[in-house]
Formats: C-alpha cells, structure tokens, sequence
C-alpha cells in the first residue's frame, strides 16, 4: 500500500513539475499575443523547438533560437515570446530564461504552443531560408511597372 | 485640360508694371473674378481646378505640394515611362484627366457640387491597387487595419480638410520606419546571423509600383576591418520573361527574417536598409534614396559565448 502511495505522490509531482509551464513563468494566450503582434510595439518570438520544428511552421517573423539556450545570443531589450517545445522541462526553461533576461529581454511563454496557436486560430508560415538575390535566374530586377508589358497584377 | 491651368498660381505676364488697357483689365476681371463668381453657384466651370482652389485655397495649396500632384512630371515615372514607350495605360493612374498629375474630379468625381464624401480606403484602390501595385492588399491584412488606421493616418496629417498628401518622398516621412534587430545562433552546423527586419507602414514595403525597392545591404568584416563577405537582398517586386511577376516586398507587421551564415574570421558583421525609388540595380544612381536604418554588431568570440 505505502510503495502505491508514494507512486502517485511521485506522479502528481510529475504531472505539475512538467505541466503548467505558465504557473512559474509568465505566459500569454494566443489571443493575448495576436493582440499584442497588432501593436505598434510587437513582442520579438523566438522558436526554440528545433530546426526540424522550426521549418516545419512557425509563427510568422520568429527567430529560430535553435535548442541550446548557451548557443544563442540575443540582441537585448524589449518584450520577446519563446515558443517551447511540447513537454519542455522546467530545467530547459529556466535556462532559456534566464539567457533572455540576463541579455535586458521581457519573457513570456506562448501558452499551448504552436499547438494552441493554431486551435486558436492563429497562422503558421514556411520561413523562407533563402531570398533572391539579385541578378539571380530567373528572376531579374524590373525596370519598372511596365516590364515585359504585363502587369504585375491586374486590378480587380 | 492638360494645360498648365491647375499646378501654379495664376500669372498675367505682361501686365504686371504696365497701364493697364480696357482688354488687360477684361483679362483681370475674368481671370481672377470668374471663378469666385462661379463658386456661388452650382453649375461648374469648365476649368474645374482653378474653381476649386477659389474656394478651397488652402486644400489646393495642401495638394499641390504632394507627389500626386505632379504624378506625371517626377523624373522618376518620366524615365520608366519614355524607356518603355510611353505607354498610355500608365497615364490612367499618373495623369487621369490629362494633366501633369492627380487633379480634384480625379478622386471626388465630376458631378460637381455637392461632391459625395470619399470612402477611404476604396478610393485610393483604384490606383494604389492597380496594375504594379498591392499596396491596398497589403494593408487589408496589416496590423493597421485591424487597429481601425487608415491610409490617411500616416499620409494625410493636419487639421480639418487638409490636402497634403505625404509619402516616403517628403523629406523625413520613412525616419524611423522601420528597424533591424540582429541575434546570433551558434550550434553543430556554426554560426548563424540572425536579421529581423520590421516596418511600421501600413502596408508592405516598399508601397508604391513595381520599380521601388528596399536593399538590404549584409558585410562581415574580420578585427582588422578586411570585407571577408558582402551580401545584398532585394524586397520589391521580380519579374521574369517565363515565370512572370513575384511579389517580394517586405510585409507589414511581422517583417521578414533572415539567416546569414557567420564567416570563421568574422569580427563584426554591419547591416544598412536602403529606400530606392528608381528601378534598377542599386549600383544605379537613385538621388532620392534613403537608408532607413543601419546596425552593426561584433560577433561574440566562443569566451564570450559561453560567458
């Protein structure tokens, strides 16, 4: 009976310790953060699920912070929100923390994960890793509106 | 129509300094009494400009030192337009009624008096999102829009009725625009750069047709100040004989991220947004351009990495 007891006790402080991320650290909702990305002062967004994650979707305009909170290094100052991986422990976030905090950032959490960003409605993009440069084929710099004589798009 | 009627204040060259004749004081009397007269009433006057700025000086004065104004007559539309053939379908939005830019009727309509209230942004859409434009699309879906702004609340400032269309060619207007933030990622694959590049105009940038484009100029210089690599990325619009047009303007509200792969010898790596009017390559002289923004910052060394 007593090892049966101790069995969930250790349970229940699993369940808590790897839970509610946002009981420990400040989070904001989906909704908080749509709002908030409205403003004229938007909060920076830093992915730290992993390249594989990262590439896979993400919030449009985050960084990807990569995994290792000793590998990356912010640029300081303003509010920045940390999309986590699914089951991030507390000792992961306590770094990723304290890496922010220490470099001048305002840290919050982003409630649900991308998982809740999208039942929230909220969009992912496909970050773009490379740009076109220019001069590069086939698409060149116009010379204006009226290249080629095609609009680039007709007016509805 | 296309005269000269609209843009400048009306002169009496070769009255100014003479006696003036029964014919000369005729030329003053209709020149300058006419169009207060035909204020009064609710026919309109053929020369519907110079009636307007009778009776909305200011508004006209307002007007006359925006762009739209002279739309048809900037060395810039002038160059893309002769190299192209000068072809009229740019003129439906650069010279509407024929003149040497937007005129009154263009935007309140030639029914005259009293003109129907504007619906903003819609009016704009017809030529800010016409051919070689999306800026209207853009901003639909901009953090802008959904904080209830508009199209006047950055390019229409001042009092009442005011008529002083800004945009990014008034001196000062893309101060503070927009803002490149710089991190940095070290892991396995080694060292990255990472750029953020934000705006805060209401819709993408650069707004305006397809020869305007924003550079963002990247160099990674070592401790001895030696370029170990230069980069340049171009945000406007691409165009292809085969595939077409591809929109690559920079998005209004969560901008566009970029990730530079750091040189082994790099001591310090600079980043500048450049503003261009002229189509073109940016090595081309654009006297217009403005550079909207510059960073630099020293790559970390693996001590202070791991500080």
């Amino acid at each position: 009976m007593r090892p049966l007891f101790i069995l969930l006790l250790l349970a229940v402080f699993l369940l808590l310790g790897s839970g509610d991320l946002s009981a420990r650290w400040p989070g904001v909702s989906p909704g908080q953060l749509q709002a908030w990305l409205d403003t004229a002062d938007p909060p920076l967004i830093l992915d730290v699920r992993g390249r594989a994650a990262y590439r896979a979707g993400t919030l449009a305009g985050a960084l990807d912070g990569g995994v290792e909170p000793s590998g990356f290094l912010p640029d300081g100052g303003g509010g920045l929100v940390l999309l986590l991986p699914e089951g991030a422990s507390e000792q992961l976030v306590e770094a990723w923390f304290a890496r922010l905090t220490d470099a001048g950032h305002q840290v919050w959490i982003l409630e649900g994960g991308i998982a809740g960003w999208v039942e929230a409605g909220g969009s992912v993009e496909i970050p773009q890793s490379t740009y076109t440069r220019p001069g590069s084929v086939p698409f060149l710099i116009p010379r204006g509106l009226c290249e080629g004589g095609s609009p680039s798009q007709v007016f509805d | 129509m296309l005269t000269a009627v609209v843009r400048r204040p009306v002169t009496l060259p070769g009255i100014v300094g003479k006696h003036l004749s029964g014919f000369d004081l005729a030329r003053v009397v209709v020149l300058f009494f006419f169009p207060l007269l035909a204020c009064s009433e609710t026919a309109y006057p053929p020369d519907e400009s110079a009636s307007c700025a009778a009776c909305h000086p200011r508004q006209q004065a307002g007007f006359e030192r925006s762009r739209m104004a002279v739309a048809a007559r900037t060395e810039t539309f002038l160059d893309e337009w002769r190299r192209k053939g000068e072809p009229k379908a740019c003129l439906g939005c650069h010279s509407p009624s024929g003149s040497e830019g937007v005129i009154c009727t263009d935007c309140h309509g030639a029914n005259g008096h009293p003109y129907p209230a504007l619906q903003v942004p819609e009016v704009c859409a017809r030529c800010h999102d016409a051919p070689g434009e999306i800026t209207l699309q853009g901003f639909l879906d901009s953090p802008a829009a959904r904080r209830g702004e508009d199209c006047l609340t950055c390019h229409l400032q001042g009092s009442g009725n005011s008529h002083d269309f800004r945009g990014p060619t008034r001196p000062g207007f893309l101060q503070g625009i927009a803002t490149l933030r710089m991190a940095f990622r070290h892991d396995a694959e080694g060292g990255v750069a990472l750029l953020q590049i934000r705006h805060r105009a209401g819709h993408a940038l650069p707004g305006g047709t397809t020869g305007r484009a924003v550079w963002l100029l990247v160099e990674q210089r070592d401790a001895q100040e030696r370029m170990l690599d230069s980069r340049r990325y171009r945000f406007g619009w691409l165009h292809s004989a085969s595939a077409g047009w591809r929109q690559n303007t920079l998005p209004p509200g969560t901008g566009r991220v970029l990730e530079i792969p750091l040189h082994e010898a790099a001591g310090v790596i600079r980043a500048k947004l450049v503003y261009r009017f002229r189509a073109g390559e940016l090595d081309e002289v654009d006297p217009d351009q403005v550079v909207l923004v510059e960073l630099a910052r020293f790559v970390p060394t693996r001590a202070e990495r791991e500080r």
